[in-house]
């Protein structure tokens, strides 16, 4: 085995390509550095981990020079360290460096994670620090006890015109990080360096706005500038949290690990989670970065149970809410109820409410409000077995092609976006289907512009390797047939699939042109419609996807349940029987259902975290926990179920999803309702889920208009809350348009006459 | 540019500025929209290249352009006055264009023409050992011929 010596220890490693650096760091040995960042390729910007290898001339950076065999590395003798030293102090003439030699370090370290409070202490207001300076750390390792020279403040106001995140580029060290992770890592390059020597500062093009430059908000720059010049607006003064905890989000499908900041009991901010959490490893969008504390902590959550009487809302305790559902299920007639749930349950919320449904109260009308694709999807999945075919996000930035259809995950699932650019990176080819992928274009290889609804036609096409392709010229056809004829493919796909004239078809083609080696991503638009659909919150399908006229299995449940079960009402008819006032109770627990169609009904039972056009009606409303206030499991886009940990109490007298339905189940005297945790419903179910059964019936509902992108969470429009998400979501069709096609000559021409024409007019005047 | 691979698209980042700027004669901003399109890159990768390069302009040149020479000689002979004495004069820094877009003044580094230090290039034509006073007159001198010459396009119409 090959072995180095670092600093005299003798170290036996494997050549691989890893770095001194990496070696080093695996043996516990401090090399200091401030451009490298677990994310990023190496850059050797900073010259900070310089070190002197035997045999080899002058320095080298560690960060960049492969481990070899036999090596000799020093990382800190005199010459090393001086040269250390004068660099730092070169870097630190446009840092306000009086911050490395303030007599007041020590209290400053003490406060420093709570920037406000340390500036009333220190009387310091030079930096907006988080915990941990990575700069002050490189500072005090290799030892300055002077500045050198004589320090150059650059005087750039404080940057707060954009959303999201304040930029002070005063105490920016030019690392490059940001820069880096944008266009390398997440594929948007929305900042670059601009001019150069002493001018140089991290920009957009001619200063412009991050809103114009093509910025998603990601926030990926952010988490990994090593100085406080970038920081999130709302999340910085909160100071030391008390604890952080990691859980899903479920604002989308992809199922990010997002880490929260807890204090007093409330979240303070949100990050990624830890770069070794699938599926997002250490990136996420612009909802999970900056929108979920406000969205949880908004004053106008819904916190005590009410119940209507004589028309105005009351606040009541729990068991007199429970008793007063009791009586209005008790009066009617089963088949005249309907329960409707929402793609933001968990999976073992989803389940109890269908079991409530099914058992306690025995009407078979269970539904969900999601967006057909998800059913599309798990039912196509179910009935030709091939789950299998579903891959991870680690999976597709391994894909030698990618093919996107139905979908602009650049904007709606930044995350899957980030994944497809990594093999994008690497050399994978991308197809765009559509002009819903507009701001995938830049990483196009062929992008096919053709009507959603021939998305069928063309994927068909492509499954059964025809001689055309619609919508594509004939020199490109053999093109994009080479592309997708090699090695492991990938095929992003969005619910604008169901735009397509046969959304089914569509899906069968997609399966079979995928074949066995390439995988499908299918980016559901809601936290867990999958976990529903698989928990039986659908009108034709019990808990593990068999139908209800799967009579084995039916018969088991009937059993277990003591309640004959048969399929009942969908979402569509529901509305149909109401409308025609055919259905007297509804139970609601997605306020982004739109009561369109429901006016009808007698009485309504609203079970939310937020207020929606549904209190107006509500017989009695149900104050629910949030998702970071709740525990259990969803089901991702990659078909893994993920936990969901409990970050902080419900708000108020809130409880959650999966309480509320057991102690409403227990009302009722039911006897399957003696869950003491989620963990319990989890383990019900799986042993139903066990046999996964089959027969569930492909239906689709026909969609003519692709909704805009304006997500939602259980009623709460976020864009409606969170100013800087609507002037984001505002700005974003200025943004989409497709690229130029125009030539040099003809763009060339077009301008020269502009400014003839912009010199004449000034003239005449 | 549709056949090429992402690496080689990003290699004719300066050639096609150049090509811009030979054409046009700066880098209008629409040039950065649209060459950031052609080549499957964002603005900022463009800009950053562009900016970095004193080379690249990003306001047109005015009618005529003077470059002012501060190589070693021009600069002992006392081209830094000259320069600084002229954009008093014109009321510009180096690199902008007047507001009546007459003239454009630019600092170069060593037009080849040491013997004559210190060297000005007004419309591609060397004028050496400039000083302040000859610089007047040539800059007057071309400020007459052009009245002259609208005086006749004006006559002629």
């Amino acid at each position: 085995m090959p072995s180095l010596t670092i600093d005299g220890k003798r170290i036996q490693f494997k050549e691989d390509g890893r770095t001194i650096l990496d070696i080093a760091r695996e043996e516990g040995i401090y090399i200091p550095t401030l451009c490298d960042h677990p994310d990023l390729p190496p850059h050797g910007g900073c010259r900070m981990c310089l070190v002197e290898v035997e045999g080899m001339k002058g320095f080298v950076t560690a960060c960049t020079t492969p481990a070899k065999d036999s090596m000799i590395v020093d990382t800190t003798n005199d010459a090393l360290m001086k040269l250390k030293r004068n660099i730092l102090q070169l870097l630190l003439i446009e840092h306000p460096s009086a911050c490395v030699v303030c007599a007041e370090w020590n209290t400053c370290n003490e406060y420093r994670s709570q920037p406000f409070k340390s500036g009333l202490i220190t009387g310091c207001s030079t930096c907006p620090s988080k915990a941990s300076c990575e700069l002050r750390d490189v500072v005090e390792y290799v030892g300055l006890d002077d500045l050198g020279f004589i320090p150059r403040y650059k005087e750039m106001p404080v940057e707060k015109d954009d959303p999201f995140f304040d930029r002070d580029y005063n105490i920016c060290i030019l690392c490059a990080r940001c820069v880096r992770v944008c266009d390398e890592i997440r594929g948007t390059g929305a900042i670059s360096f601009a001019k150069r020597g002493h001018e140089t500062r991290v920009d957009t093009a001619f200063g412009n706005s991050h809103l114009d430059s093509g910025c998603w908000f990601c926030g990926a720059c952010i988490d990994v500038c090593p100085t406080g010049a970038l920081s999130p607006r709302m999340m910085k003064w909160h100071g030391t949290p008390d604890e952080t905890v990691e859980t899903t989000c479920m604002l989308c499908g992809t199922g990010c690990q997002i880490e929260f900041d807890v204090k007093w009991n409330k979240i303070m901010a949100s990050h990624p989670g830890s770069e070794n959490s699938e599926p997002n490893r250490g990136h996420t969008c612009v909802l999970g970065r900056f929108c979920i504390p406000s969205l949880m902590n908004a004053p106008d959550r819904l916190k005590i149970p009410t119940v209507r009487r004589e028309g105005v809302s009351i606040p009541v305790s729990w068991d007199e809410a429970y008793e007063r559902i009791a009586e209005i299920l008790n009066e009617t007639a089963p088949e005249r109820i309907g329960f409707v749930g929402g793609p933001h349950l968990t999976s073992e919320a989803a389940y109890l409410l269908q079991k409530l449904a099914r058992s306690a109260i025995g009407t078979p009308n269970v539904d969900f409000r999601g967006s057909g694709f998800a059913s599309l999807v798990v039912r196509t999945l179910a009935d030709t077995d091939s789950f299998a075919k579903v891959g991870t996000l680690r999976d597709l930035e391994k894909a030698d092609w990618i093919i996107a259809v139905g979908g602009d995950f650049a904007k709606t699932h930044q995350v899957v976006a980030k994944s497809c650019y990594q093999a994008v990176a690497r050399g994978a080819p991308l197809i765009l289907i559509g002009a819903a992928g507009v701001n995938l274009k830049r990483w196009a290889t062929e992008h096919i512009t053709l009507k959603a609804k021939d998305f069928s036609t063309i994927l068909s096409q492509l499954a059964e390797d025809d001689e055309k392709l619609k919508g594509v010229k004939k020199q490109h056809v053999e093109h994009i047939k080479s592309i997708v004829s090699k090695g492991k493919g990938a095929i992003v796909f969005g619910s604008g699939i169901l735009l397509a004239r046969n959304p089914e078809e569509a899906m069968t083609a997609l399966l079979k042109m995928i074949g066995d080696k390439g995988r499908i991503y299918p980016t559901f638009d809601y936290g867990n419609e999958v976990g529903a659909i698989m928990a039986g919150l659908q009108p034709d399908l019990l808990p593990g996807l068999t139908s209800v006229t799967a009579s084995s299995v039916r018969k088991k449940f009937e059993a277990l349940w003591g309640k004959k079960i048969k399929a009942g009402l969908s979402l569509e008819q529901m509305r149909m029987a109401a409308s025609k006032g055919e259905l007297d109770v509804l139970y609601v627990t997605d306020g982004s259902l739109p009561v369109k169609g429901f006016k009808k009904v007698k009485h309504v039972i609203y079970q939310s975290p937020f207020p929606s056009e549904w209190i107006d009606r509500a017989s009695v409303i149900l104050p629910a926990a949030g998702f970071v206030e709740d525990s259990g499991t969803v089901v991702n886009m990659e078909m893994k179920q993920l936990k969901l940990k409990q970050v902080t109490p419900p708000i108020g007298n809130s409880k959650q999803d999966w309480l509320i339905l057991t102690e409403l189940g227990r009302q009722f005297g039911s006897e399957g309702f003696k869950y003491k945790s989620p963990k319990k419903v989890a383990k019900e179910l799986r042993e139903f889920a066990k046999e996964l059964g089959s027969g569930a019936m492909v239906e689709v509902e026909p969609v003519r208009k692709a909704p805009d992108w304006n997500p939602a969470y259980r009623g709460a429009i976020i864009a409606e809350r969170i100013r800087d998400l609507k002037t984001f979501i505002d700005a974003l069709p200025e943004r989409e348009r497709p690229l130029s096609t125009e030539s040099m000559d003809d763009f060339v021409k077009r301008l020269s006459e502009q400014e003839s024409a912009d010199t004449q007019v000034k003239e005449v005047a | 540019m549709q056949d090429l691979s992402r690496a080689d698209l990003a290699e004719q980042v300066i050639p096609s500025l150049q090509e811009i700027q030979e054409r046009l004669g700066y880098i209008p901003r629409e040039a950065i929209t649209w060459l950031a399109d052609k080549l499957h890159l964002s603005e900022q990768e463009i800009y950053g290249v562009a900016s970095f390069y004193n080379n690249f302009r990003f306001t047109p040149p005015g009618k005529h352009h003077l470059r002012i020479c501060l190589g070693t000689a021009c600069h002992v002979q006392g081209g830094d006055r000259l320069l600084a004495a002229t954009s008093e004069k014109l009321g510009i820094k180096p690199g902008d264009t007047t507001s009546d877009g007459r003239y454009s003044l630019e600092r170069v580094a060593c037009v080849g023409c040491c013997a004559l230090a210190p060297a000005v290039v007004l419309d591609d034509v060397v004028h050496g050992r400039t000083t302040q006073r000859s610089l007047k007159r040539l800059l007057d001198s071309i400020d007459r011929e052009d009245r002259k010459a609208k005086k006749s396009e004006g006559g002629s119409q």
